[in-house]
């Protein structure tokens, strides 16, 4: 029974391993920094930004938005396609900090950096996805 | 086989058991707070894993998630005290899937936490074990080879993801370049100036992953300077791109003989309850010691 339990676990991570995916958690493979990163080209990271009732430009904090970092860039297809989604990210803020400035717009921006050789050369920001209130 | 079922310390298990089970606070509290905050998410943000489909969980909701959290912590706390661990230890098990399931539905899976999951999975199958007891067991060293062989998997399997995912140029790749970018701490961009320091570390990556099966065979000192090094390993990546493995160091106590840590009784086979000895001789190290009388 527990040779047999032991073996099926060990089954599964190694399936996972070679052939499954992040969606079979907690047997899919252990993807920590597994891509080959770029010596040339560009590397991009999505940042939340809102546009307050104060018109302040502000970065979205990780426990306003709920979603981490990895979670937005996991759904970034979902906010280009769909940016109304942003709203959640307004409704959320005004839930957990009722005293503060409201969110009038929320913009997903992509910080891209041009990597030579593996050196910065430059960097831009590309809003991808925009939400303003009506 | 004789290496799974081979005899050690009960005490071991007792002591990982109270590591793991006061993590669980800890880590539902303080460390992935986020977690907690998926309840509030609308449910379509919701991309259940192949899991959670498979069992058809229900939908995070703030209900749910309080639910499960205030169970979860429950039974950890209970579970400390080490009354019924069979059946305490399979709550938090359950319940603390349940809860991974809930955090890592949101579109990113972390890969931090297989040895953890697997404690919880499998201490609870070695029964009754007393910190100072001075018994080994068959049963408590299936649970504890068991801990040992998913930590080691999570280095040595990573390095087969690296290549699977990254191809056999990972090793040569900007892969640190890129990650110091995307999540560097001020203090830590200088190393950009530096690639070929990252190159050599990416390196170095890789083999400690690939070499980390010896971790399993090399003598005691050599597996508690191993842990130490892995431990540097984990720190120097909390201080320059800040991510830390925090269940995962957890788990990988399961390599240590906690049993050192307390002082057992002299008389063998004494319950845990029995008072402690005055100074007396130092405690034993090493296999085979002490022998029942």
């Amino acid at each position: 029974m527990r040779v047999a339990g032991l073996l099926l676990g060990a089954a599964l991570l190694l399936l996972g391993t070679f052939r499954g995916s992040d969606d079979d958690f907690p047997f899919g493979p252990f993807l920590m920094y597994a891509g080959a990163g770029p010596t040339d080209g560009t590397v991009a990271g999505a940042r939340l930004w809102a546009t307050t009732t104060a018109g302040e430009q502000v970065q979205v904090p990780e426990d306003v938005s709920g979603l981490r970092r990895a979670e937005l860039e996991g759904q970034l297809a979902r906010f280009v396609a769909d940016p109304g989604l942003l709203q959640q990210v307004s409704a959320a803020h005004e839930r957990s900090r009722p005293g503060e400035p409201g969110y009038v717009r929320v913009d997903v921006v992509e910080r891209r950096y041009e990597v030579r050789d593996r050196r910065v050369v430059s960097h831009a920001d590309v809003v991808l996805a925009t939400w303003a209130a009506p | 086989m004789s290496w799974l079922f081979a005899p050690l310390p009960v005490a071991r298990v007792a002591l990982l058991r109270l590591l793991v089970y006061a993590f669980v606070p800890v880590d539902v509290l303080l460390t992935t707070p986020w977690v907690a905050e998926h309840g509030d998410l609308p449910a379509s943000s919701y991309a259940p894993l192949l899991v959670g489909r498979l069992l058809h969980l229900p939908t995070p909701t703030p209900l749910v998630v309080t639910v499960v959290e205030v169970a979860l912590l429950l039974a950890a706390v209970a579970a400390l005290t080490g009354r019924a661990p069979r059946l305490l230890g399979a709550a938090v098990f359950v319940l603390y899937a349940e809860w991974m399931v809930i955090g890592m539905s949101y579109g990113k899976v972390d890969h931090d936490r297989f040895g953890y999951l697997v404690a919880l999975a499998v201490l609870p199958t070695a029964g009754a074990a007393a910190v100072r007891s001075r018994d080994r067991s068959g049963s408590a060293a299936y649970a504890l080879r068991c801990v040992q062989l998913a930590v080691v998997a999570t280095y040595f399997l990573s390095a087969f993801a690296k290549l699977r995912f990254g191809g056999t140029g990972w090793p040569n790749s900007g892969v640190l370049t890129w990650a110091l970018l995307r999540r560097g701490h001020d203090l830590a961009l200088p190393l950009l100036d530096h690639p070929g320091l990252l190159v050599a570390a990416q390196w170095g990556i890789l083999l400690m992953e690939l070499g980390s099966p010896l971790l399993l065979v090399v003598p005691e000192r050599w597996r508690q300077a191993g842990v130490a090094g892995l431990v540097g390993f984990h720190v120097m990546t909390f201080a320059t791109i800040g991510i830390i493995f925090l269940p995962h160091l957890v788990a990988l106590a399961a390599l240590l003989p906690l049993e050192h840590l307390v002082r057992r009784p002299a008389s063998p086979g004494a319950t845990p309850f029995v008072p402690e000895q005055p100074a007396g001789s130092p405690e034993p190290r090493g296999a085979g010691a002490p022998t029942s009388a």
